[in-house]
Order: structure tokens, then C-alpha cells, then sequence
């Protein structure tokens, strides 16, 4: 295993539990009026996303057993498909996992608006605008250079 | 940062001028002529267009960030359609805030009947306004609304109180086309157009 590897799984290792609790929170969605998501409908949305995670991944990744870790891109993914997602909520996920989010309250009250309209969509609407919104959200960098892509 | 479009108003300016250049009423042709043109227009002034999406409720959005601005319209709607789509989010992109520009930036365009029952009132504000300013565009006619929507800055002016003077009827003008849809149709008349800027022109140029 090369150095940078064994960085990438130490990290991981360190924020595994803690991503997952994170992500679960997010999919469960207790507080909101909208239904959670089921861990096989998730799986299938970040299928639709163009990511292969199966439900037993879902769940596995949920309790911090999976070792493989979560790429940046599933992991926005997965967040966009849950209904319990806001901007604050998103901030301190991938701040979690080592990115940086530059946004102003500005943008985090524009994003909450954001995710208000897309909720309100049909499903197959959502799905076009996630695809979309997941581009764009990538553009953000990492708060640690080394890292970058990493996590 | 980005702003929903960049350089809204050099855009939409480009846009009317190109959809008035591509008028020629009574062709079958002619609405398939302005969307494509529309669209290479849009395209070449840095705004991604693509008009193979699966929508549902919705005929089209724009999204904005630092890695761009892109304009997604359904492949179910035809040439007319897909041109008022396009009218109606640079409509938007011109009516954006003056704030801060954002780091994530979306306008929706619903089918009519499909856009969702509790929209915000500055949503549905927005809309109305930029319903008006889409026909302006859509007509070739962007000086049919009031200027202050595609031009923030008003000019040098003859004096201190001319300026002023400028500023007050255009911001009056701006008010009344938000609140009252007879005005933006009487905004909309060549004739009222054509004195609009002949008060532009005596009290806005440099002494």
C-alpha cells in the first residue's frame, strides 16, 4: 500500500462512523414532514447518478463498516437525494469529510430556497436537477490540498 | 461567484436584437430559425444550453455557479416554446438581485398548472415581472420595458439635477411596471417606448 493509501484509509478510518451517522440522519429525515428515504430507493437514486452503491453498501456505509472510503462525488450525491438535506446540514458534512465550504449566509439561505423548489418537483424532475446541481456543487475545492479527491 | 447569467444585460440585449433580426412573419420556418439562433447566441455568450432533458413539471431551468451558467429545456417543447423558455430565464437573469452575487444560483420555468401551490411571494413577484420583460425580448423590443431592468447604469446626465430627475422617472416607471399590468402593456406601445427615450436621451446625455 503506497503512503498516500495508507493516509487515505487512516483518514477514512477516523471519519467513517461519524460520515455515516451524518448520512443516516440525513436519509431518516425524523424531524421533517416529508418520508425518509428507504435505503433501496436511495441506492437506486445514486444509481440514476451514475454511482454503484448498493443497498447493502447503504447500510453498511450508514454504520461505518465499509473500509472502502466514500468519494467526495457520493458523497454529495447521497445528500442531495435526502429529504432531510439544508444548507447547514451540507456545510458540516463535508466539513466533516475535509472540504471546505465557501458559502455566505447568502448562499446557504439561497441554497435552502434552492432545495425547497427541488423537493416540490416530481421525481423525474429531481432527477435531472440533482444530476445538474452535483456538477456544479463539485466545483468546490478542498480545504486541504493534499486531500484533494481523497475522501 | 457567479451571477445567474453572465452579463445579463449585454445578453438579453443580444438576444431581443437577434430575435428581431430573425422576424419573418407568416414562414413555417421562422420559429424553428429564431430558437436556433437564439440558442447559438446564448451558447456563444458563455451559456450552456441543452434541450434533451426528461422533464415533467417543468419546461426548463437555469443553473449558475462558478463553473458556469446552463440552461436545461425539456425535449418535449417545440421551437416556440423553447424560445419563450429561453426569453423567460434570461428574464430572470436580468432580474436577479443586486446583492451579492451567489455561489449557487437557479431559476424553474413550470408547465403552466405544474409549478408547486406555496411558492414565496418575491417568487411569484419575479414571475410576473419577468413574464413582461420575456415579451419584450421574445418581440425584439427589450427597450419596451423600463430601462432600469437592462441598464443599471443611467449615464452621465446634463447636471446633478437632471441626473436625479433621470433617475426618480426611471425608478417611478420600474415601480409601476412591477405593480400594474396595464402600464406594462402602455410601457409596451411604440409610441410610449419612443418618447421614453427621447426623455432618456435630453436628460441623460453629457452636457
Amino acid at each position: 500500500m503506497s503512503d498516500r493509501d495508507e493516509v487515505q484509509v487512516a483518514r477514512w478510518s477516523a471519519i467513517k462512523s461519524r460520515v455515516g451517522a451524518s448520512l443516516r440522519e440525513l436519509r431518516l429525515n425524523e424531524a421533517g414532514t416529508n418520508p425518509s428515504r428507504s435505503q433501496a430507493r436511495l441506492a437506486g437514486e445514486l444509481e440514476e447518478l451514475g454511482y454503484h452503491v448498493t443497498q447493502s453498501m447503504v447500510s453498511r456505509y450508514e454504520q461505518g463498516l465499509l473500509d472502502a472510503p466514500l468519494t467526495l462525488e457520493r458523497m454529495v450525491g447521497w445528500a442531495l437525494c435526502c429529504e432531510a438535506l439544508s444548507s447547514r446540514a451540507f456545510k458540516e458534512l463535508l466539513a466533516l469529510a475535509g472540504y471546505y465550504l465557501p458559502w455566505k449566509t447568502a448562499d446557504l439561505l439561497a441554497f435552502d430556497d434552492l432545495l425547497r423548489s427541488y423537493r416540490q418537483m416530481s421525481l423525474a424532475d429531481q432527477v435531472v436537477v440533482r444530476a445538474r446541481l452535483l456538477w456544479h456543487i463539485l466545483g468546490i475545492e478542498s480545504s486541504d490540498s493534499d486531500a484533494e479527491g481523497d475522501v | 461567484m457567479a451571477r445567474l447569467v453572465p452579463h445579463a444585460e449585454t445578453t438579453a440585449a443580444n438576444l431581443a436584437r437577434v430575435l428581431r433580426l430573425h422576424t419573418v412573419p407568416s414562414t413555417e420556418w421562422e420559429p424553428r430559425q429564431r430558437a436556433v439562433a437564439a440558442r447559438r447566441l446564448l451558447e456563444e455568450l458563455g451559456v450552456r444550453c441543452d434541450e434533451s432533458a426528461a422533464l415533467h413539471d417543468l419546461k426548463g431551468f437555469l443553473l449558475s455557479s462558478p463553473r458556469g451558467s446552463e440552461l436545461v429545456v425539456s425535449r418535449e417543447l417545440n421551437d416556440e416554446e423553447r424560445l419563450e423558455v429561453y426569453a423567460h430565464l434570461i428574464a430572470h437573469a436580468l432580474l436577479g438581485p443586486d446583492g451579492p452575487e451567489l455561489a449557487l444560483a437557479a431559476r424553474f420555468e413550470y408547465v403552466p398548472g405544474r409549478a408547486p401551490g406555496e411558492r414565496p411571494q418575491h417568487e411569484l413577484r419575479e414571475e410576473v415581472l419577468a413574464d413582461a420583460v420575456a415579451r419584450a425580448i421574445l418581440a425584439g423590443r427589450l427597450e419596451a420595458a423600463p430601462r432600469l431592468i437592462y441598464c443599471r447604469d443611467l449615464g452621465p446626465g446634463r447636471g446633478r439635477f437632471s441626473r436625479a430627475v433621470l433617475r426618480g422617472i426611471h425608478l417611478g416607471s420600474l415601480a409601476l411596471y412591477r405593480r400594474s399590468r396595464s402600464y406594462q402593456k402602455l410601457r409596451s406601445l411604440p409610441v410610449v417606448t419612443a418618447f421614453t427615450e427621447r426623455v432618456h436621451s435630453f436628460l441623460g446625455s453629457a452636457a
